[in-house]
C-alpha cells in the first residue's frame, strides 16, 4: 500500500510499487495532464510538482511518493485551497499562456507550467533569463518558447499587481 | 462556370450536406477532411464557418474527421489546408446561408444538393476578419490538461501493446533464441500475448508498464544478426552523389549564354543531413477487430477493424490498411485523434498498422500502442539527406547569365495511399511481406519534393535544374516540414551570398537587382527596414564573432513570400540572438495563427540549421533519444520579430513551411559575415564550422 496526497485528496493504492509514477496517475488516477514524452527525464513533458517541486515523473517509481504530495495541473480547476499551495501560480500562468497563445500543439504544456509554477512561487519578479533557464529542461518542438517566456512573465506581472 | 475551376475538395464533395449540416437548435454542423495537427486547422475552419454563415463561434460544431462520415480531403499537408478545405468550407456555408436567407423553414431544406459557387460571390462579409484576432478554445484544453491527445483516449476493456524492434536496418533474428525469450517473457506479470511474423514483434498486456517490461526484456535479451548497410557518415555527400538514382531535368528555361572572358563562373557544392522528425510525442494509435461487423451509419455497410489515429490522411491509412490485412476498404474505419506537433509524416499511419496488427491477435479488444521514444526515432520517417551542386556566370554588370542546380536525394513522400503496395512499415517487415518502396517525390504540380523551390526567383538568361532521386538507400525518409525547399533554399540563397560578397555587393542590393518579383521585393525590402538592415550592419562589422545575414524565397515558387535577417555570435558555438521575419501570405485568415505558425517555422529551422542531424553507425539510426538527437532549448532560442504584409488582396496561402528555408539560409549567411568561413554543410556546428576552415 502506498498513501500519499494528490490534489489536496488522500490517495492509499495497492499498486505495484515500481510502477512509474505517470502510469499511476495517468492510468489509475485519471490524471491526464502530465504527458509521456520519452521516459527519460529528458523532456519535461511529464512534469508534476511533488512536494512543491516541478520533478518528471517518467521513472520515478510510485514508492517514491509515499506519505508526499503531488500536485498537478488539474489542482488549478479546484476550489480554492490553502494546502494547493501553487493553484494561484498555476491560474496565473493559465489566463497568461491564454492571452499569449502560448502554445502550438499543446503536448509540452502541462509539464512547462509546473515548473513554470514552481519558478513564480520562489520567485516573484523573475528575469527572461531565469524563466528561459527554468524551463531549460522543458522541450518544445513546435518553437512556441518565445510566447512561452513572455506569457510566464505576464503571469508575474498580474500576480504582484494583484498583491499590489 | 467550368467544373475545373472548382477546388479539388469541392469536385469529390458537391453536396452542401458533405460539408455543413444545420441542427435543430439553429446552429451548424462543420464537416471537414482535413485534421489538426497542432496547427490550427479546426480553428481556421471554425472562424471561416462563422464568417460565412454569419453567426458565433459557439454556433459551429466543427465535426471530428473520420472515415464513416467526413469529406475525403487526401492528406492534411503541404501548407494547403486553408485553400482546400477553407475554400470548400466558405462555398457550403455561402449557399447554405443564401438558402436559409431565402426559406426560414430549414425543414423545407433540401440539403443535399450540389453546392453553387456563384452564391459566394454575392456574399458580402468575404473580407471583414481579416485583422481581427479570435483566440483559440483547444488552447484552453492545453492549459487545464483534460484529455485531448490520442495518448489521453482511454476505451473500454482496453489493453497495452509495445513493439519489439532492432535499431538495425537489415537483421534477421535467431529463431532458438527467439522461442525460449517468447514463453520467458509470455509468463510475465499481466502479459497477454507475445507475437511475432518475420522480423515484426510485438507484446499485448494489461497494463502499459507490463507491455514495457516485457518489450525491454526481450529488447534487451534477442540476438539480431546484423548485415552492415554501407553508409558512411563521414563521406555522406560523395556517396550520395554516386548513388543509383531516377534523374531527370526538373526545370531548363531560356538559351544557353557562352561564357566569355568577361563573365566570372561561381560553382558549389552544399549538403544537409538527415533531420529526425523528432515529434515530442511518441506516436501513438488504437485498433479494435469486431468478430461480429458493425455497421456504419452513415453508409449503412458493415466494417470489422476500427482504428483510432492522428495521421495526416485518414483515408489514405485506411487505404493502405485494408492493402495490408487483406480487406475491402469499406471494412477499415479509421477515426481521427489529436496527436502531437506534426512537421510532414510522422510515425502515425505506421503506428496504426502496428496497433492494429497486435490487436487481430485478441479480437474484441482495443489495444492501445504507444512506441517508445526508441521506436519513435528509428521508424518515424525522417528528412532526406540532400546534396545541391550550383553553378553559375555572371557578367560584368552582375547579371545571372547562367545558373545550374543539381539536387541529389532520397524521395520526400512516403505517405500511404499511393502506392499499389502498403506503404506501413510494419507490413514490410511481417510474414509475407509488402516490398520495401522507395521513397517519390510528388509531382511539380503538388510542390515537387527533392526539386521543391530549385527555380530561381531571380533573373537569369539560361536556367536548369536536374534533379536525381536516390533509390535503394536503408534510411526511410518521407515530408518533413517544407520538405527539399529546406535544402534548396539553403544552398540556392547560400550561393547568390556568395556571389554578393565576391563582388562586393551589398547581399540585399543584390538580390533586389536581380528579382523581378514586386511582392519578393517588398518583402525585402520590409524585412530590410524592420531589421535596420545597413545600420546593423556597419555596427556589427566592428564587432568581433557577430553577423547578419539575409535570405528570399517564395515557398514552392507560388505560395507565401518570405525575408528574414538574422544576427549571430560565433564563439564556440553558433547563437543566433534574432531574427527578423516578413512575410506575405495573400489574405489573412486568422493573424494569430499565421503568426505562431511562422514563428513556430523560424524556431524549428533555427534548431535544423544549429543543430540537428541523424546519427548512425554501420548497424544502423544511434539517434535514439534526446541526449543523442538534441534539439535547441530555452536558453538558445532567438528573439523572433514578425512582420506580415497586410491587407493583401492576393489568395490565402499557407503559412507555415514558407520560413523553414530562408531562416536557415539567412543564419548560415551570418555565420559567413561574423567569420568570413563559408560553411556549406550542415549542421553549423563546431565541428561543421571547422572542417570548412
Amino acid at each position: 500500500m502506498t498513501t500519499f496526497t494528490l490534489n489536496n485528496q488522500k490517495i492509499a493504492l495497492s499498486l505495484n510499487e515500481q510502477y512509474p509514477l505517470i502510469d499511476v496517475l495517468r492510468n489509475h488516477c485519471s490524471i491526464d495532464s502530465p504527458k509521456w514524452g520519452c521516459g527519460l527525464e529528458q523532456c519535461g513533458a511529464c512534469h508534476v510538482l511533488i512536494d512543491g517541486k516541478s520533478k518528471s515523473t517518467c521513472q520515478s517509481p510510485l514508492a517514491s511518493v509515499e506519505g508526499q504530495s503531488i500536485q498537478t495541473l488539474e489542482s488549478a480547476s479546484l476550489d480554492d485551497s490553502k494546502h494547493l499551495t501553487h493553484q494561484k501560480q498555476l491560474r496565473a500562468l493559465q489566463q497568461a499562456f491564454l492571452i499569449e497563445q502560448a502554445a502550438q500543439c499543446g503536448y509540452c504544456t502541462s509539464g512547462m507550467l509546473m515548473t513554470s509554477a514552481e519558478l513564480l512561487f520562489k520567485n516573484k519578479t523573475p528575469t527572461e533569463e531565469q524563466i528561459k533557464i527554468a524551463l531549460d529542461g522543458h522541450l518544445c518542438r513546435c518553437g512556441a518558447q518565445q510566447r512561452i517566456v513572455r506569457a510566464v512573465m505576464l503571469a508575474a506581472h498580474n500576480l504582484s499587481k494583484e498583491q499590489a | 462556370m467550368n467544373a475545373n475551376a472548382l477546388p479539388k475538395s469541392l469536385q469529390a464533395q458537391p453536396l452542401i450536406s458533405q460539408w455543413v449540416r444545420p441542427r435543430n437548435d439553429g446552429s451548424w454542423d462543420v464537416y471537414s477532411g482535413k485534421v489538426d495537427i497542432g496547427q490550427g486547422i479546426t480553428h481556421a475552419l471554425r472562424l471561416i464557418a462563422a464568417e460565412t454563415l454569419q453567426c458565433d463561434l459557439q454556433s459551429i460544431h466543427m465535426i471530428n474527421p473520420s472515415t464513416m462520415h467526413s469529406p475525403d480531403e487526401g492528406m492534411t499537408s503541404g501548407s494547403y489546408s486553408v485553400q482546400d478545405s477553407g475554400t470548400a468550407v466558405r462555398h457550403a456555408c455561402a449557399h447554405a446561408k443564401w438558402l436559409v436567407d431565402h426559406e426560414p423553414n430549414r425543414q423545407n431544406i433540401d440539403w443535399h444538393i450540389p453546392i453553387d459557387i456563384e452564391k459566394l460571390v454575392a456574399h458580402s462579409s468575404q473580407t471583414s476578419s481579416q485583422k481581427k484576432t479570435v483566440y483559440r478554445d483547444d488552447l484552453l484544453a492545453s492549459v487545464q490538461g483534460p484529455p485531448q491527445f490520442i495518448h489521453d483516449l482511454k476505451l473500454p476493456a482496453m489493453l497495452h501493446g509495445q513493439m519489439v524492434r532492432s535499431h538495425a536496418t537489415n537483421t534477421t533474428i535467431d529463431e532458438r533464441v527467439w522461442s525460449e525469450l517468447k514463453d520467458r517473457a509470455s509468463s510475465m506479470t499481466d502479459v497477454v500475448q507475445v507475437v511475432k511474423s518475420n522480423q515484426l514483434i510485438g507484446v499485448v498486456a494489461k497494463t502499459e508498464h507490463a507491455a514495457k517490461q516485457a518489450a525491454d526484456f526481450l529488447l534487451n535479451r534477442l540476438q539480431w544478426k546484423v548485415d552492415a548497410h554501407g553508409m558512411q557518415a563521414a563521406t555522406l555527400a560523395q556517396q550520395l552523389q554516386k548513388q543509383k538514382a531516377d534523374t531527370q531535368i526538373f526545370h531548363e528555361s531560356g538559351t544557353e549564354q557562352a561564357a566569355t572572358a568577361s563573365t566570372s563562373h561561381y560553382s558549389a557544392t552544399y549538403t544537409r543531413p538527415y533531420i529526425h522528425h523528432a515529434s515530442l510525442a511518441p506516436s501513438c494509435a488504437l485498433a479494435v477487430w469486431h468478430s461480429k461487423h458493425r455497421i456504419n451509419p452513415a453508409s449503412q455497410l458493415p466494417y470489422q477493424l476500427e482504428v483510432w489515429s492522428h495521421s495526416q490522411g485518414i483515408y489514405s491509412l485506411r487505404r493502405d490498411m485494408a492493402l495490408a490485412f487483406e480487406l475491402p476498404e469499406q471494412e477499415v474505419q479509421v477515426h481521427h485523434a489529436r496527436g502531437a506537433g506534426c512537421y510532414g509524416q510522422n510515425g502515425a499511419d505506421d503506428v496504426a498498422y502496428d496497433a492494429a496488427w497486435l490487436a487481430s491477435h485478441v479480437p474484441d479488444q482495443p489495444v492501445r500502442l504507444m512506441w517508445s521514444r526508441r521506436d519513435e526515432m528509428i521508424v518515424s520517417p525522417m528528412g532526406s539527406a540532400m546534396v545541391m551542386e550550383l553553378k553559375a556566370n555572371i557578367t560584368q554588370d552582375h547579371q545571372i547569365l547562367n545558373l545550374e542546380h543539381v539536387v541529389w536525394s532520397q524521395g520526400h513522400s512516403s505517405r500511404p495511399g499511393r502506392a499499389a503496395t502498403s506503404a506501413l512499415f510494419g507490413s514490410w517487415q511481417k510474414e509475407n511481406p509488402h516490398p520495401r518502396l522507395d521513397p517519390i517525390n510528388v509531382p511539380s504540380a503538388a510542390g515537387a519534393g527533392s526539386e521543391r523551390n530549385t527555380i530561381t526567383p531571380y533573373r537569369t538568361q539560361h536556367h536548369k535544374v536536374v534533379s536525381h532521386r536516390l533509390l535503394g538507400l536503408p534510411f526511410r525518409t518521407s515530408a518533413l516540414r517544407s520538405l527539399g525547399a529546406h535544402g534548396n533554399v539553403f544552398a540556392a540563397e547560400s550561393f547568390i551570398d556568395e556571389i554578393a560578397h565576391d563582388r562586393g555587393i551589398d547581399p540585399i542590393d543584390y538580390r533586389l537587382s536581380v528579382l523581378d518579383d514586386p511582392r519578393g521585393v517588398h518583402v525585402l525590402k520590409l524585412v530590410a527596414q524592420h531589421a535596420t538592415w545597413k545600420e546593423k550592419k556597419a555596427q556589427l562589422a566592428q564587432k568581433e564573432g557577430r553577423g547578419i545575414g539575409v535570405a528570399y524565397s517564395r515557398y514552392k515558387g507560388n505560395s507565401s513570400y518570405c525575408a528574414v535577417v538574422a544576427e549571430v555570435e560565433v564563439t564556440h558555438t553558433v547563437r543566433v540572438h534574432r531574427l527578423t521575419v516578413a512575410c506575405d501570405i495573400g489574405r489573412i485568415v486568422n493573424l494569430d495563427g499565421a503568426v505562431l505558425q511562422i514563428e513556430g517555422g523560424a524556431i524549428q529551422s533555427t534548431s535544423w540549421a544549429l543543430k540537428e542531424a541523424m546519427h548512425w553507425n554501420e548497424e544502423g539510426i544511434t539517434s535514439i533519444d534526446w541526449d543523442a538527437y538534441p534539439i535547441l532549448r530555452f536558453t538558445e532560442i532567438p528573439a523572433v520579430d514578425i512582420h506580415m504584409v497586410m491587407d493583401s488582396p492576393h489568395p490565402s496561402v499557407g503559412a507555415g513551411e514558407a520560413t523553414q528555408g530562408p531562416t536557415t539560409a539567412a543564419i548560415s549567411n551570418a555565420v559567413f559575415s561574423a567569420l568570413g568561413v563559408r560553411v556549406r554543410s550542415l549542421p553549423l556546428t563546431t565541428d561543421n564550422i571547422q572542417k570548412a576552415m
